[in-house]
């Protein structure tokens, strides 16, 4: 029995006389794909918000690793190697799809002012073809962002939550207004990212 | 993507450069330094405003300060050439200790602070005579000269601010292509996300600050061997808010916005010196109607003019 990866225990998040969160615990184990189901306004994104340090907690402790990650801010819980997409499409529009993809992950490459020498990729060139080829992006490497259809640019979104090698990604509403297509490719690009993990590490 | 016309614009822009002060009487070269002097003080503020995306109208401030670092250095006996790093990181530094605190408020919070820092800089210029000369300013701020070579001609000193502009603009591009770059940009376009996947937002955006900053302190040195004169006026609150304008007049995000918001900034008021009295409402009707059509700043137009080509071969209005 391995220990969970992600251990949520009495998590609560009010607003005032509104509990948005109350009292929810869960873990997620390494290698495991976890779901948190719920009709609109039940609170899932607020859940992840508050897990990723978004907005702080009332009540609740969150443990990474076993380590007490609790009111950790969103910067901090990416420096341990935890990522998120939102909920909304949130690539940055002007930039290039692989320039998307390289400022994912550059800044967990070395330091500050080697990041000002650094090649303009940061090394992280092979990295990023090897999910435009997953993603089926490299067409579309070279376009803005922005200019991409909805559902390109939602792989895109995604691809950029997995650039650094993360050890845990939460993905709001990853399928959310996504055509039955789509919802297929997502799932397994999400089952195959995880096999790719769990071979890496293991 | 350079392509012919690119290169072509480029060899133009740069035969003109060369050879066009060479032709002209004196006050026209003097037109062209203070043209390019803005344009390095508006590169800096490029960088904080068009590509870290934040409000700032205390750049004025910085160019004063490099002004009068390097008219004070070289009062003291020391040589223009220990001046000009001296202006540039005495504002770095300066860059730095405004935004720590400043920064931490965004939008029309910076606009105000920095404004609030541009007064009080510009008080000190007037009233701390010891140091500044106050009202009186600094007069005889001398020229350097480069491997036994006098810059002290009108044309030589164009020459050489044309050299720094040139080299300024080189690391420039270098460092918006650097891994700093992709995170200004980032941090411009979504600071939320950017925050997400582990982009330092407040620490890049004090370094976007005082990188800028930094080049408004160059841009106040050469001003001061320009016109060979330092006193408060040209650094009131009046000239942050022209540099703001001219970034957004020639593109505020695009590379050689600066350049072209400078010329509009510097050349179309003199352009209308013959309407005497009423150059500043022909002025600034115009920036208003360029604003209402071109919000986006003179450089959008090329990407105005590919937007409508390929709407309409997607045959959508």
């Amino acid at each position: 029995m391995t220990a969970p990866l992600l251990h949520v225990a009495g998590l609560c998040k009010s607003y005032g006389a509104i509990r948005a969160v109350q009292d929810v615990s869960f873990s997620v184990m390494p290698g495991e794909i976890f779901g948190v189901i719920g009709p609109n306004g039940s609170g899932k994104t607020t859940l992840f918000n508050t897990v990723l340090g978004q907005i702080a907690s009332t009540a609740g402790t969150i443990e990474l690793d076993g380590r007490d990650v609790t009111h950790r801010s969103p910067l901090q819980l990416s420096r341990c190697g935890v990522n998120r997409t939102f909920q909304s499409l949130q690539v940055f529009g002007r930039m290039t799809v692989r320039d998307n993809l390289l400022v994912a992950a550059q800044e967990h490459r070395g330091s500050m002012l080697g990041r000002l020498l650094a090649p303009s990729d940061c090394g992280l060139g092979p990295r990023a073809d090897e999910l435009l080829d997953l993603f089926r992006l490299r067409d579309v490497a070279g376009r803005r962002a922005g200019e991409l259809s909805y559902g390109q640019q939602k792989l895109v979104d995604i691809a950029m939550a997995f650039m650094s090698d993360p050890v845990l990604v939460l993905l709001d509403e990853p399928c959310a207004g996504v055509n039955p297509t789509l919802v297929d490719r997502i799932r397994e690009l999400l089952q195959e990212l995880t096999r790719r993990a769990a071979r890496a590490s293991s | 993507m350079i392509r012919r016309s690119h290169w072509l614009i480029g060899v133009a822009a740069a035969v003109v450069l060369l050879v066009a002060p060479a032709l002209v009487r004196s006050y026209g070269v003097y037109l062209f330094g203070y043209w390019l002097v803005f344009a390095i003080a508006t590169m800096g503020l490029n960088l904080t405003v068009g590509y870290a995306g934040q409000a700032s109208l205390g750049h004025a401030a910085f160019l004063g300060v490099g002004a009068y670092s390097l008219a004070i250095a070289m009062k003291a006996g020391f040589s223009f050439w220990l001046g000009l790093p001296v202006a540039a990181g005495l504002c770095f530094v300066l860059g730095l200790g405004l935004g720590f605190p400043a920064l931490r408020v965004q939008s029309v919070y910076l606009a105000f602070a920095t404004l609030g820092f541009n007064i009080a800089m510009w008080l000190v210029m007037r009233n701390e005579e010891w140091l500044t000369g106050g009202t009186s300013g600094i007069d005889d701020v001398g020229r350097p000269s480069l491997f036994g070579l006098s810059l002290a001609g009108n044309l030589a000193y164009y020459y050489f601010i044309l050299a720094v502009a040139a080299v300024l603009a080189a690391l420039l591009w270098a460092l918006l292509r650097s891994p700093w770059g992709k995170a200004f940009t980032a941090l411009r376009d979504n600071p939320i996300r950017a925050e997400s996947l582990g982009i330092d937002v407040q620490a890049y955006t004090l370094l976007a600050f005082a990188i800028g900053a930094a080049y408004a302190g160059v841009a106040g040195a050469l001003y001061a061997g320009l016109v060979q004169f330092v006193e408060p006026s040209p650094f009131s609150l009046g000239a942050s808010f022209l540099m703001y304008l001219m970034v957004v007049v020639g593109g505020a995000g695009y590379f050689f916005g600066p350049a072209v918001g400078a010329a509009v900034g510097v050349l179309v008021p003199e352009w209308l010196r013959f309407t005497q009295g009423w150059y500043l409402v022909v002025f600034g009707a115009s920036v208003i109607l360029l604003m209402r059509w071109l919000p986006g700043g003179l450089l959008s137009i090329p990407d105005r003019v590919r937007a409508r080509r390929a709407a309409v071969t997607r045959g959508t209005p």
